[in-house]
């Protein structure tokens, strides 16, 4: 989403990088589990932290946490999660995240997650954010049907 | 004795109003919004952010019986709350019933101490989304 789907470094001050700005702890947790999960693409990976650069490599990464972040939805009784509600999770993270999957557009999203005002404003919210307008950021940014396509395979 | 306590300030605190607006979606009654027990639990604010340390719902009000998941922030517990064994009846967002150690609650709260609830709809896919009554929240 914040890449526009360009293959960017990352900015003065965060390790966000690549197609997917993905952070240097996220993304090494989750090639990881990507390759302990398909021991396969370790031949076709670009290996340590300059995978986040190869767009290829650095989808196994975001994928494997799309994956994660839907199971963990399920657990707490989000069935069949979409992007949308995957989105949630890898945004404001596993405790609260499931609670904006499941809140109505009006919810004030600060008081639901607890965020501060500077992390608010760092996700490019703020105290007045409500769950739809950060859901219509989502849907303008992939579109509706991918927005609300199902992750996992039924 | 302390969870009787605890249950009981839930009861008395936990302060209704009308639903405001009404968005798509069948009513559920019966079932009322309060929250983790942030304190009771001893979370922190990075347990908040992982969810680590977050309880789950048991399928029977008894220590051991099977999970039926996981909860997050916000909880729906049957109203007015039924307790057995020391176990809250709770509802998942996907609507199954379970039980939950009734000391893992506690109302939501706004930020000048008032106490509130939630109103309930099932969405067309059958998740259960909830509608906060305005000013409250699960850090409070």
């Amino acid at each position: 989403m914040e890449s526009n789907c360009q293959n960017v470094g990352a900015a003065s001050g965060s390790s966000a990088a690549g197609a997917f700005q993905m952070i240097n702890s996220t993304y090494t947790a989750d090639i990881s589990g990507a390759v302990a999960y398909d021991p396969g693409i370790t031949g076709s990976i670009v290996s340590g932290l300059g995978g986040q650069m190869d767009p290829a490599t650095e989808a196994y990464a975001a994928s494997y946490e799309l994956r994660s972040d839907a199971l963990l939805l399920q657990a707490k009784n989000v069935d069949d999660p979409t992007v949308l509600d995957v989105r949630a999770v890898y945004q404001f993270g596993a405790g609260v995240g499931p609670e904006v999957a499941t809140a109505d557009d009006s919810e004030n999203i600060a008081q639901l997650t607890g965020l501060s005002a500077a992390s608010l404003a760092a996700n490019g919210l703020s105290s007045s954010s409500t769950v739809g307008q950060w859901r219509a950021t989502v849907i303008a940014k992939l579109g509706s049907a991918t927005a609300n396509q199902s992750v996992l395979a039924q | 004795m302390k969870a009787a306590i605890v249950l009981s300030s839930v009861v008395v605190l936990l302060a209704f109003s009308e639903a405001h607006g009404q968005p798509e979606g069948e009513t559920v009654s019966g079932f009322q919004c309060v929250g983790i027990n942030i304190p009771g639990l001893h979370l922190s604010q990075d347990d908040l952010r992982t969810g680590a340390g977050f309880p789950w719902m048991l399928d029977a009000p008894r220590d051991g019986a099977k999970a039926v998941g996981q909860v997050s922030g916000i909880i729906y517990i049957a109203w007015p709350p039924v307790v057995e064994n020391g176990f809250l009846k709770t509802m998942a967002y996907d609507g199954k019933i379970g039980w939950l150690e009734q000391n893992a609650v506690r109302p939501l709260r706004r930020a000048d101490g008032t106490t509130g609830g939630c109103s309930l709809r099932r969405r067309s896919d059958g998740r259960i989304m909830f509608h906060l009554e305005p000013g409250l929240g699960i850090n409070n």
